[in-house]
């Protein structure tokens, strides 16, 4: 199995979800499941493998505390797809369980060629950050429930400010989602990285905050070595 | 409500939980057995039912697979019950398996029941104290979310059960229990909260 492509591993991620969630309720609810994504989230099974904070999130909607245990049976039976041991962490999630299986199987994938990309400059910061705030709330919540959310964000700071009062953004954001305000501020600094074409590297408990001092940091020390897109980027490392 | 329930999520839909439906199916339709056989003595034959009767036997084979049905649905959540809190509950049954047995055991005995009627009375609240053990880590892993509603449902039916067996107990053994008694009342209330639960497990909508 370990000769599969990213497709593959998506692919058989959807199945482990399906299956897990049969094993353990019934395919009605395996269905429900599906149909609230699709409906509720805007997610088909083609775009679940890329938003596995949203299934988190929807898990834990829907079970509870029960919810970890269902990632942990989802991730016991992608291990054994793909042939690898599984060990269970201490309040693993799936996502975790996910670039896992990804960093394990990276040799066999593909890699993607270097496209010659323009690489975000420092003026261009303050616009992917709140880029990044939009679309990850949207990705996780859905449209309808986002453009609610951002409103009320926007009360507290408005994103045009948003850059120069990034404390006040971040106790709002903390209010807002409650409990769930880790899955998000993550979602949003995946997101800031991936705009920034940095590489991110998700550390438990590390706040948004420090994400985005860093993500800066890194922009800052990339212009001045002088690499300007992809390619060069790929050349310099 | 159960039947449905079970037949809704069984063969090529079916899944895990489909043998707990089928054991909650199974243990409800003792219990339908037991209410029949106890209408059949006061209504049919115009008799007062001897306690204990042939409805006590299905009400009391009915705890089995209900027991059932409730562990194999918190078995594939096992690990995610916290250790303290499991003490902790175990040692509040215990407590309230206690307090059952202190209040009704003495006022059995001033009754000069049969060793029979004695097992039987006490029988009722211990093994409805059982299910709560099992019910309430299910139910408090489930909190919060969606799935929890058709438990909370559940769990209340119990725990009317507990409540309406201990009223019964005391006013069967002590002559003042009569058709449509509160403890009745009770029952009816409990049975319910069981139907309303499974109807909700019916209606699988994430919300």
């Amino acid at each position: 199995m370990l000769n599969q492509t990213t497709e593959d591993l998506d692919e058989v991620l959807v199945e482990s979800i399906d299956e897990a969630l049969r094993a353990l309720f019934s395919q009605q609810l395996v269905d429900a499941f599906h149909e609230n994504l699709k409906t509720r989230r805007s997610l088909s099974e083609t775009n679940l493998p890329a938003n596995l904070e949203v299934v988190s999130i929807v898990l834990e909607k829907y079970f509870g505390q029960g919810a970890p245990t269902i990632e942990n049976a989802i991730a016991q039976r992608l291990y054994s797809k793909w042939g690898l041991e599984f060990q269970r962490k201490h309040d693993g999630r799936l996502t975790e369980y996910v670039e896992s299986v990804r960093t394990k199987i990276q040799p066999a994938v593909a890699t993607p060629e270097p496209k010659d990309v323009d690489l975000p400059l420092k003026d261009d910061f303050d616009r992917l950050l709140v880029e990044s705030i939009k679309e990850a709330i949207e990705d996780l919540v859905g449209k309808d429930k986002a453009k609610l959310a951002l409103k009320v964000l926007e009360r507290n700071v408005p994103f045009d400010k948003l850059p120069h009062r990034l404390p006040t953004f971040y106790s709002a954001l903390k209010t807002n989602f409650g409990k769930d305000s880790p899955i998000v501020e993550m979602a949003i600094a995946k997101k800031l990285y991936q705009k920034l074409h940095l590489e991110f590297n998700e550390t438990p408990n590390v706040e948004l905050s420090n994400y985005v001092e860093t993500a800066y940091t890194k922009v800052i020390q990339r212009e001045e070595q002088g690499l300007f897109n992809v390619s060069a980027k790929l050349a310099g490392a | 409500m159960a039947a449905l329930l079970y037949k809704s999520q069984s063969g090529a839909r079916g899944g895990g939980m489909s043998r707990a439906y089928l054991s909650y199916s199974v243990g409800l339709f003792c219990w339908v057995l037991g209410e029949s056989t106890w209408t059949l003595y006061s209504i049919l034959l115009h008799v007062e039912a001897p306690f204990p009767s042939l409805a006590d036997l299905f009400w009391l084979v009915g705890y089995a697979p209900l027991l059932l049905a409730l562990l194999w649905q918190a078995w594939p959540f096992r690990g995610a019950f916290n250790p303290r809190k499991q003490i902790l509950l175990s040692l509040g049954m215990c407590a309230m398996g206690a307090v059952i047995l202190s209040q009704t055991v003495p006022f059995i005995l001033q009754q000069n029941e049969s060793l029979l009627a004695t097992i039987v009375g006490v029988a009722y609240p211990i093994l409805d104290t059982l299910l709560l053990s099992i019910a309430i880590p299910v139910f408090i892993l489930f909190r919060w979310g969606t799935y929890w509603r058709p438990m909370l449902f559940v769990l209340v039916g119990i725990m009317l059960q507990l409540i309406g067996d201990l009223l019964f107990a005391q006013s069967a053994l002590s002559g003042s229990y009569y058709p449509g008694s509160p403890a009745d009342l009770i029952f009816d209330f409990s049975y319910l909260m069981l139907a309303l639960g499974f109807y909700k497990g019916l209606n699988t909508n994430l919300e």
